[in-house]
C-alpha cells in the first residue's frame, strides 16, 4: 500500500497520506511530512522522543500530532521516520518518535495547517490531505 | 471555482465579487489586478479563499485582494480585511504563521562601481556571518530573562544590548515595537524554538541582497530618502522565525474548537478567529505583538552581521562603511489602526496577510520625515529581477486601509519551476547578467526562480496606476545571499 503522495500545491506543501488503520494514517502522515522536506541525516544514531498529544477532536488530532512532531523537530535538530504508541486513543496520544539528528532540512515547514484537511474512509481504510505552510 | 464573469469591474484596475455572490458573505470581495492578471488569479483558488475571507464577522467595507495575490490557507496570499473593534474578530491565521515577516533596505553610502571589485568576498562574508537555511543557530543565544525584554521592548532593547546605533529606531515601522506585547502570553515552546534564531535568515523565499539603484522615477522623493542613481543599497526579507510559527500554530489550536462557542460559522477551519473583546483575542494581540517585536530584532541582528561584513571587508579599501536604515516594514501583521469607515473615523483591526502598510503623508504613525513625504513601502522582486522603493499615498487610506502589495506572488510551484529550469542554469543565468550568487542548495535557486513568480513591474504598475502608492526607485540585483 502507497504510504503518501506529495500533491501539486501553489506555494505550499501539500500530501495525501494513506493507511489501513488510524495509526498506520498517523505514522505514514509523520513519514510522509519528514521525507517531503529531506532531511540532512548526520547519522543513524536512533533516538527516540516522547510526546503527548491532546486535542479536543478525534480529527484534528492528526494536525496537533504533526505539528508537536515538528516542534520536537526543531529544538532538538531531529527527523523522525518512525513512531510507537504507547497510547492511541481518540483525542490523546502517548508516542514515541524514532528519529535521527539532522544538520537541518532541505525545506522549512513552518507549520501544519487545518486549511482543507480531513481524514476520509477508503476502500483501503483511510487517507488524509494535509497542507503544510512552507 | 470563480470565474473572470463572476467579477465586476469597480473601475480601472479595481475588481468586486459582489456581496450577493454567496449568501455568506457579510461584505464584497475586492481585488486589484488587471484583466490578464485576473485570468490568471482564476487558475488557483486565490479568489474563493478571499470570499471565504469576506464572511468573517465585523469585517468592514470588503476583502481585499493586491495584484500580487495567491492562494495561501485560509486568507489568500496579498489578503487584506479590517474588523471593527468592537463588533470583530481577529484571525491568527490572517496574519500567518511567519509574523511579521517583512523587509528591511539599508541604505549604504557607496556606488556600484566602488563595491563592484569586492562584490564576491561582501556576499561571501555575508553569507558566512547570516546563518541560512532551515535549523541554522544564530551566534546569540538568549537566556530566558534576555528573549522576554526583546520580545518586549523589541529593536531598542537590541540597541541596548549593542547591536545597532538609536538613530535606527525611528525607520522601523512602530519604532521597532509593537505596543502591548506581552512575553507571558507566548509559550515556553515558542521561546525555546525562538532562543538561538536571532540574526538567522531561514530558508524558502527569505534572501539578503545587495542591490544597486537602478531607475528613478521621483527625484525629489528619492533626494528625501538619500538615493541615487547606481547607490548601493541592501535589503533583507525574513521574519519571526520559529518563535512565530510556534505561537500562531498554539494560537490557531486553541481558538478552533472555541469557534461554535461564539456562534461563529466558518468556511475554513484555517480562518479561526477570537471576537476582539476576548480574551483569549488580547491574548493573542499581545502574543503577536511580542513575536512581531522578535521579527524586528531578528532583521536588526541581521543589520548588525551585514554592517560587520561591510566594515570587514569594505573599510580596508578606504570607502565610507555606513549602513542607515530607509525603513523597515512588515507585510503579515494584525494592528489597530484608525480609518475613515462611511464617513467616520473608527478603530480597527486591520490584518494584512502578504501585504504591507503603506500609509501616506500625515499620520502620527510615522517619524517626522515620513510624515511630510508617506511611508516607504519595500517591494522585493525575485531574484534577478527588480525590487521596488514606493512611497505611501493618502488614496490608498482611503481605498485600501493604506495598504499595497508585497512582492511579485508566485505564480508556479516549487516542483513545476523545478521541471521548468535547473539551480544551476539559474545560477549560470545570473552570473551572466553580473549577478552573484551565494546559495548551497541548487534546488532551491530552481524553486526560487523568476519564472516562478509573477512579473514584479506589472504588479507595481497596478499599484500606481491605481493610485495606491508612488514608485520612487527601481533597485536591481548585485548579489544574491539565500539559504535553500
Amino acid at each position: 500500500m502507497e504510504k503518501y503522495k506529495v500533491l501539486p500545491h501553489l506555494a505550499d506543501l501539500k500530501i495525501r497520506v494513506f493507511g489501513r488503520d488510524r495509526k498506520e494514517l498517523f505514522a505514514n502522515a509523520l513519514l510522509g511530512m519528514f521525507e517531503s522536506i529531506e532531511p540532512d541525516i548526520i547519522s543513524r544514531e536512533e533516538h527516540p522522543r516522547k510526546i503527548e498529544v491532546s486535542s479536543k477532536s478525534e480529527e484534528l488530532i492528526l494536525v496537533d500530532f504533526l505539528s508537536e512532531a515538528l516542534y520536537q523537530s526543531d529544538v532538538h535538530n531531529e527527523s523522525y521516520h518512525g513512531v510507537k504508541f504507547e497510547i492511541f486513543e481518540p483525542t490523546k496520544i502517548i508516542a514515541h518518535l524514532i528519529g535521527y539528528p539532522v544538520k537541518g532540512f532541505r525545506e522549512e515547514i513552518k507549520a501544519v495547517t487545518y486549511h482543507d484537511f480531513s481524514i476520509n474512509k477508503t476502500k483501503d481504510g483511510l487517507e488524509a490531505n494535509i497542507i503544510f505552510d512552507i | 471555482m470563480i470565474e473572470y464573469k463572476d467579477l465586476k469591474k469597480i473601475k480601472d484596475y479595481i475588481f468586486e465579487i459582489p456581496k450577493s455572490y454567496r449568501k455568506d458573505m457579510r461584505v464584497p470581495a475586492r481585488v486589484y489586478a488587471t484583466e490578464q492578471m485576473l485570468k490568471d488569479i482564476g487558475g488557483d483558488r486565490s479568489l474563493w479563499q478571499l470570499v471565504n475571507v469576506a464572511t468573517l464577522p465585523g469585517i468592514q467595507k470588503y476583502s481585499l485582494a493586491m495584484p500580487d495575490i495567491h492562494e495561501g490557507y485560509g486568507f489568500p496570499i496579498g489578503g487584506v480585511a479590517a474588523m471593527d473593534f468592537n463588533e470583530g474578530v481577529v484571525s491568527p491565521g490572517g496574519v500567518g504563521y511567519d509574523i511579521n515577516c517583512g523587509v528591511r533596505l539599508l541604505r549604504s553610502h557607496i556606488s556600484a562601481d566602488e563595491i563592484k571589485d569586492y562584490l564576491r568576498d561582501t556576499a561571501h562574508q555575508i553569507n558566512r556571518d547570516v546563518p541560512s537555511g532551515v535549523g541554522r543557530s544564530g551566534e546569540l543565544d538568549l537566556t530566558p530573562g534576555q528573549i522576554d525584554a526583546i520580545l518586549e521592548k523589541g529593536v531598542p532593547e537590541m540597541i541596548k544590548m549593542g547591536f545597532g546605533r538609536e538613530e535606527d529606531i525611528e525607520f522601523i515601522e512602530e519604532n521597532g515595537c509593537l505596543a502591548g506585547a506581552d512575553a507571558s502570553k507566548i509559550s515556553d515552546r515558542a521561546k525555546r524554538r525562538g532562543h538561538d534564531q536571532l540574526g538567522t535568515l531561514g530558508s524558502g523565499n527569505h534572501f539578503l541582497e545587495i542591490q544597486r539603484v537602478d531607475e528613478i522615477y521621483d527625484k525629489n522623493l528619492a533626494e528625501e530618502l538619500g538615493l541615487e542613481k547606481d547607490r548601493v543599497v541592501v535589503m533583507i526579507h525574513t521574519g519571526s522565525r520559529g518563535l512565530g510559527h510556534q505561537v500562531c500554530t498554539d494560537y490557531v489550536k486553541m481558538m478552533v474548537p472555541k469557534i461554535d462557542g461564539w456562534g461563529i460559522e466558518l468556511a475554513d477551519r484555517e480562518l479561526a478567529c477570537a471576537p476582539l473583546k476576548t480574551k483569549e483575542a488580547k491574548d493573542y494581540l499581545a502574543a503577536m505583538a511580542a513575536s512581531a517585536n522578535f521579527a524586528w530584532s531578528n532583521r536588526q541582528m541581521i543589520t548588525h552581521h551585514v554592517r560587520g561584513a561591510w566594515k570587514r571587508i569594505l573599510e580596508p579599501h578606504g570607502l565610507d562603511v555606513t549602513l542607515d536604515i530607509i525603513y523597515d516594514v512588515a507585510h503579515n501583521m494584525a494592528k489597530v489602526e484608525e480609518h475613515e469607515v462611511d464617513g467616520e473615523k473608527k478603530k480597527l483591526c486591520v490584518h494584512r496577510k502578504g501585504a504591507t502598510r503603506a500609509f501616506g503623508p500625515g499620520r502620527p504613525e510615522l517619524n517626522k520625515l515620513y510624515q511630510r513625504i508617506g511611508q516607504p513601502v519595500l517591494i522585493p522582486g525575485t531574484m534577478g529581477t527588480s525590487s521596488y522603493v514606493l512611497i505611501g499615498t493618502n488614496e490608498a487610506e482611503a481605498e485600501s486601509f493604506g495598504t499595497v502589495c508585497h512582492g511579485a506572488g508566485r505564480r508556479m510551484s516549487r516542483g513545476e519551476a523545478k521541471r521548468k529550469i535547473t539551480g544551476p542554469e539559474v545560477r549560470k543565468e545570473l552570473e551572466s547578467r553580473g549577478i552573484h550568487v551565494e546559495c548551497a542548495s541548487s534546488r532551491g535557486l530552481a524553486e526560487e526562480a523568476p519564472l516562478a513568480y509573477k512579473d514584479v513591474d506589472n504588479v507595481v504598475d497596478v499599484v500606481e496606476q491605481a493610485k495606491l502608492a508612488k514608485r520612487v526607485v527601481k533597485l536591481k540585483p548585485m548579489a544574491v545571499i539565500k539559504g535553500g
